[in-house]
């Protein structure tokens, strides 16, 4: 039952679900302008990010015990809030840009957002079923919002053929682990000290962590992500490449850390190997940004999953760091990209999104150069931004963990990973700009501007003070 | 009487043939139509355990399960409808990056 | 043998019979129709599994709105029967491979998993309408709303995506 205290508990969900079904009706009566849809929805993010914060140390079990609000669900939570919060400032623009302004689009972002934030908070496998089942539906949609595109579109429809065939195997290690031990609820779940090691539980959550491997991108399901991100519109690929996995790994790093899987540790270690060296090494071959950003997205599912591998709680303040750092860096990319990009005469394809195109980009829009150096140079791990104190708390878990071996696989990986974004680096700075629009400055729009400028802020900010994450998440130094 | 397992040995068969289906068939409605399938076994296997285990929560769940194929068909077909209009053919292979 | 399992032999083989009609169909519409009987079968499955409400459900909604709804689009869409003769690929051996190696394993392990239980005498009284309904909005009402909430976004979706002059 859903009683009076429980609505307390949960408000920014609430926020979120109320705001999705107001915008869709400011998206209808008013038409012509997406300006008040923008600003609503905008407010309403902020607003959820604000209220998640205040109650951060709440640990609590509400609603038939179907959610669980605590901590570390809070904490992922409000990394999905921002980022989904400075794709939105990002977004108007570049919607308008490509004649997609669709009100709809805002209240399918908050329908997303609101999946993601009850998947995190999930409590009972229903709850995560749900979350998972109503952000994945947004994200098949927004895939394919480019509607006359064909590259849009054949991106959405292998999305969701893929999407829906592994959720068909997550759903049946959900009905494996029910028959084990006879409950859906998770907390219950874990409780069965008996049943958790028998050979029926395993092989469900095998299967349950294969659905969720598959969002997150670890190798062998990693095979969608780059089609997916290149055709899907740039700001989406941002937005699912950062709050996507945020709150696939959100959900499903507290049931790991409890379970305690010590004896797969070497599984664990070899997926995370494998996820890394793909994503580095196809990686050196690109000449797209959009493609070469998905593939970094691979390799930093790469180190979250030896985040996973180590199964301590230092290991979750990791990712939790990581994640964080992640949501600026990553999304910043994207959105620069996002700002630089532009449709083909026919309205067909892309443009402005291979490398060469990026010749002497330096010239042209000296800050979008500079931000996108910040970017590249910080998913690299290069000190003093953000990226490197993520992978350092990261790394410096497994250590603790004696997973020795692959930390030095993980850092020599990311050495590597150095190559590719300084090839992008060299260009924007020591090559000319050719073709006819060279030395045009790009046009940047306000809100773009100001999405970029607050991504930066924050991987500088936390790369000079990496601190300030854990003094406000206090309950994270125990 | 009827044990258990037999309803599970079904559901398992049933939830190959549609991942073989997905795997092997080339055209997106009949990939589509194979998820539909597996997702019907998976509703097997969760009303048996919840029959056998005398709990309510499997049932439960195969309702939200068929709430979700239904929104994810809704969802499907129009991907499917938007893909035709630019292409008319649903035949993957003839959809460059969609081969895997 | 009693008529229960011989209930559950006939459906349970027509059912295998008719999901592999469905995979090696050519034509979509023969295929859909496959599927239609398969869900049928499994509706007569979930019966002699005591859940009525669901055998229902299944069939209401299973192939009342979903399968009439593929079955529109296949016919909305005219697609045209392959005519070029399916060939035995080395991706297409593997797939089966691994598919019949996939049944094999969840086959055994759940055959030899959950040995030896007997139908729970609840059963009969948990598959109802009245006590699914209770449960359902009562410790559940969350995901009532949540389904809500998704079913919205579907249809809103579903809309944006498919809807000839969008604005």
């Amino acid at each position: 039952m859903i009683n009076f205290n429980d609505l307390k508990e949960i408000i920014p969900l609430i926020i979120i679900a109320a705001s999705a079904l107001i915008s869709l009706l400011i998206a209808v009566y008013s038409k012509k302008s997406g300006m008040p849809v923008y600003v609503f929805s905008l407010l309403a993010v902020l607003a959820a990010l604000i209220f998640t914060g205040l109650n951060v140390t709440k640990d609590v079990i509400i609603i038939s015990e179907m959610l669980r609000i605590n901590p570390y669900s809070n904490a992922f939570c409000m990394i999905a809030l921002l980022s989904v919060f400075i794709t939105f400032m990002a977004s108007k623009d570049y919607l308008e840009k490509l004649g997609i302004n669709f009100g709809e689009y805002y209240s399918i972002l908050l329908f997303a957002l609101f999946g993601m934030m009850t998947m995190i908070y999930a409590n009972d496998m229903l709850t995560v079923f749900i979350g998972l089942e109503t952000m994945s539906i947004c994200f098949y949609v927004l895939t394919g919002l480019l509607r006359k595109r064909m590259k849009s579109n054949e991106s959405a429809m292998k999305y969701f053929l893929l999407g829906a065939f592994m959720t068909g195997f997550l759903l049946y290690g959900m009905s494996l682990i029910y028959g084990a031990t006879g409950y859906t609820n998770i907390t219950k779940i874990l409780a069965t000290y008996t049943a958790i090691r028998t050979p029926m539980f395993l092989i469900g959550l095998a299967l349950f962590m294969i659905g969720f491997f598959f969002k997150i991108g670890i190798f062998p399901f990693q095979m969608w992500i780059p089609d997916v991100y290149e055709g899907a519109p740039t700001v989406v690929s941002g937005m699912m490449s950062t709050a996507g996995k945020v709150a696939a790994v959100g959900t499903l790093i507290p049931v790991l850390i409890t379970l305690n899987l010590v004896e797969y540790k070497m599984l664990f270690s070899i997926l995370a190997t494998l996820t890394m060296l793909y994503g580095n090494i196809v990686a050196l071959s690109q000449s797209n940004l959009k493609r070469l950003l998905a593939y970094s997205s691979i390799a930093s599912a790469g180190y979250i999953m030896v985040g996973i591998t180590s199964m301590s709680d230092l290991s979750i303040k990791g990712i939790a760091f990581y994640l964080l750092a992640y949501v600026f860096m990553q999304l910043g990319a994207f959105i620069v990209v996002s700002v630089f990009e532009n449709s083909t005469p026919d309205g067909k394809d892309f443009r402005n999104v291979t490398f060469d195109e990026y010749k002497g980009l330096a010239k042209r829009s000296p800050v979008l150069a500079i931000a996108l150096t910040v970017f590249l140079l910080s998913l690299a791990g290069i000190p003093p931004f953000a990226g490197f104190w993520g992978k350092y708390y990261i790394f410096y878990a497994a250590i603790k963990s004696d997973l020795i071996w692959l930390s030095v696989i993980a850092i020599l990986l990311s050495v590597i990973s150095v190559y590719y974004y300084l090839k992008v680096i060299v260009y924007m700075w020591f090559k000319e700009p050719e073709g006819e629009t060279s030395g045009e400055a790009v046009p940047v729009k306000a809100l773009s501007y100001a999405a970029i400028m607050v991504s930066l802020a924050g991987t500088l900010l936390f790369g000079l003070y990496p601190d300030l994450f854990f003094t406000f998440f206090k309950f994270l130094i125990k | 009487m009827l044990e258990l397992n037999y309803f599970l040995v079904l559901s398992a068969l049933l939830f190959s043939i549609g991942v073989v289906g997905v795997l092997v068939r080339r055209n997106a409605m009949i990939i589509f139509m194979c998820i539909e399938l597996m997702l019907n076994a998976i509703n097997i296997s969760l009303v048996a355990f919840s029959s056998f285990l005398g709990n309510d929560s499997g049932q439960i769940f195969v309702f939200f399960v068929l709430t979700v194929a239904a929104a994810e068909a809704a969802v499907g077909l129009a991907i499917v409808i938007s893909l035709f209009r630019n292409k008319e053919s649903l035949d993957i292979d003839k959809i460059n990056i969609l081969k895997w | 043998m009693n008529i229960e399992t011989i209930i559950f032999l006939v459906f349970g083989i027509t059912a295998v019979v008719s999901a592999v009609l469905m995979v090696t169909r050519k034509n979509p519409i023969i295929s859909a129709i496959f599927l239609i009987l398969n869900f049928f079968t499994v509706a007569v499955i979930y019966l002699l599994l005591k859940a009525q409400f669901i055998a229902i459900i299944q069939v209401l909604v299973y192939m009342g709105a979903i399968m009439v709804l593929f079955l529109f689009v296949i016919m909305l869409l005219n697609l045209k029967e392959n005519k070029k003769p399916s060939e035995y690929s080395f991706k297409k051996i593997t797939a089966i491979l691994i598919s019949i190696l996939l049944a094999l394993l969840l086959g055994t392990s759940v055959y030899f998993g959950f040995q030896g239980k007997q139908m729970n005498e609840v059963a009969e009284k948990i598959g109802t309408a009245e006590s699914l309904g209770r449960t359902l909005f009562t410790t559940y009402s969350f995901h009532v709303l949540a389904a809500g909430m998704l079913l919205l976004a579907a249809i809103v979706g579903a809309v944006m995506l498919a809807k000839k002059k969008f604005e």
